[in-house]
């Protein structure tokens, strides 16, 4: 990655104690405690992660459904799913974040065709060129898996600099549009056009790629 | 990226690309959303939820598990230092002496309705006042040692499982402590997982944690005494309140004042396991050897960290 890296912090600071560490030292915090803590029952948590994901929610929403208020009833639903059930939530598998599109999304294309879940996967899958997505329950599933995700990182690999890094701290580091702008010191028009560019190229980088997987 | 998030790779850059379209929600959405979750679960309330049990079933499973631990020990095991100046049989011993103390506890208060406060200045030392029990297992085969203490324990079981006699509200004077009996089960329960782990660690075997529902009454009644604790320290003078999340199965979420006299916002929340707090206040680990997220007043969280260490009887 081009130029020196600017340290990388979200917005609230925490303070974790280590095994290795003889002071209390600054650390992110990340979803899994995030999750964590919802599970726990603390109201505070549910709150944070409005914060943190509710306008990205509630976007999604808008586009799919095209309603404001069809938009808040999704939003609305997902965040008390999200409380109601946060084990569903694996962290280990998958950033909060994309937890919470994909809920959104499911939602809102049940509201407007009824056909929730297969229709949104179908959707998201359009977005994506509609790759070829491997199933993960066995060998073959977790071979191919791995493949796509060589194909995606070798794709990133191939952005102009400016372009990788956008994408590296938005996919990779599951950060904001915002974040991302405020760690590299740039807007956040301009964190978001570099990313629709980065988009943009990826999808001619990977269709061919895609297309032979297929 | 790892290849347990490969999988979902192309799910991550679709989740990253969406954010370009975030937009500001409307006012009051979030608070709207926060009542409607409220009704769903209350605040404080763990999901999955926990089966309940009684303070007599946890301490009944955690007998039953010391009791299949001992069963498991050959004979170099029995012979390993485990605590103080005590080997596997010596600190089972201990524990004799406790059940003994206990039984003894419940007769006087169940003689006169509950223990006086007095009662508890006059309980004695935990450790002092069993040592010669455990010093006279010394020589005796560890297999006496052992149905001597299933003996006493299920004693104990039946002088206060029967028919919930004495009510689990009647006081008790136990090391020092008047506590309700039912509080005291719980700490009876404590301390019996602490030596399990302790002679688990002696011999070396894998630690094991209590089962949830255990756990629950656990860290409730911990989290409870926390304030305590911290006094014992002498950290309660600048206090305030705290948020305590405790996270795993048998955790849960608490508002704690140390010292304070009216509710404030809380000035710290500390995150960390309900096992690894529970570890904690029995002093089997220090505050810098668990993993805990911390946000706020750190000084007042160091001082809560070190205030459950000091709940720990030995």
């Amino acid at each position: 990655m081009a130029g020196p890296r600017r340290p990388l912090r979200r917005p609230e600071e925490t303070v974790r104690s280590r095994r290795e560490g003889a002071t209390l030292r600054p650390v992110v915090e990340w979803d899994g405690v995030l999750c964590a803590r919802l599970a726990a029952g603390d109201e505070e948590a549910i709150a944070e992660a409005f914060e943190r994901y509710g306008s990205l929610v509630y976007g999604l929403a808008r586009r799919v459904t095209g309603s404001l208020t069809a938009a808040e009833d999704v939003v609305q639903e997902v965040f008390v799913a999200l409380w109601r059930s946060p084990e569903r939530v694996d962290p280990t598998r998958g950033s909060l974040r994309t937890f919470l599109c994909m809920q959104a999304e499911c939602r809102a294309v049940d509201l407007m065709r009824r056909d929730a879940c297969r229709s949104a996967r179908e959707h998201r899958q359009g977005r994506l060129e509609s790759w070829a997505r491997p199933s993960a329950n066995d060998a073959e599933g977790a071979a191919q898996a791995a493949m796509t995700a060589r194909v995606v990182q070798e794709a990133i690999r191939q952005l102009p600099p400016e372009q990788r890094e956008v994408v590296e701290l938005a996919y990779f580091g599951g950060r904001s549009h915002s974040e991302v702008a405020a760690a590299l010191g740039i807007s956040v028009g301009t964190a978001k056009g570099r990313l629709r560019l980065a988009y943009s190229k990826l999808r001619r980088l990977l269709a061919p790629e895609m297309a032979e997987m297929a | 990226m790892s290849d347990t998030r490969s999988t979902d790779a192309l799910d991550e850059l679709w989740g990253a690309l969406a954010e370009s379209d975030a937009q500001v929600p409307p006012p009051g959405l979030g608070e709207r959303i926060l009542n409607a979750a409220l009704l769903e679960r209350p605040a404080g309330r763990p999901s999955p939820p926990v089966p309940a049990i009684s303070p007599v079933e946890a301490f009944d499973r955690q007998v039953s598990s010391f009791d299949s631990l001992l069963a498991s020990l050959g004979d170099v095991d029995w012979r390993r230092h485990v605590l103080r100046d005590l080997d596997v049989q010596g600190l089972v011993g201990h524990l004799i002496g406790v059940e003994a103390q206990f039984q003894e506890s419940v007769r006087r208060a169940e003689l006169v309705g509950s223990a006086p406060a007095a009662d508890a200045d006059a309980a004695g030392d935990h450790v002092a006042d069993t040592q010669p029990v455990a010093m006279a297992q010394r020589g005796r085969p560890a297999q006496r040692t052992h149905a001597d203490w299933r003996q006493t324990a299920r004693r104990s079981l039946e002088q206060i499982g029967e028919g919930e006699k004495p009510s689990l509200e009647t006081r008790i004077a136990l090391h020092g402590m008047r506590l309700p009996l039912g509080d005291l089960l719980v700490i009876r329960t404590f301390e019996l997982w602490i030596h399990e782990e302790d002679i688990r660690r002696a011999t070396e075997r894998p630690l094991a944690p209590p089962d949830p529902s255990t756990l629950t009454l656990m860290t409730e009644l911990a989290t409870r005494l926390l304030p305590a604790g911290v006094s014992r320290i002498g950290g309660a003078a600048d206090g305030g309140t705290a948020r305590i999340v405790l996270t795993g199965a048998g955790g849960g979420c608490w508002t704690v004042r140390i010292g304070a006299e009216q509710a404030e916002p809380a000035r710290v929340r500390i995150v960390t396991g309900a096992v690894d707090f529970c570890r904690l206040v029995g002093d089997r680990v220090k505050p810098f050897d668990i993993e805990a997220t911390i946000t706020g007043d750190r000084n007042l969280a160091g001082r809560i960290l070190n205030g459950a260490c000091a709940l720990a009887l030995d």
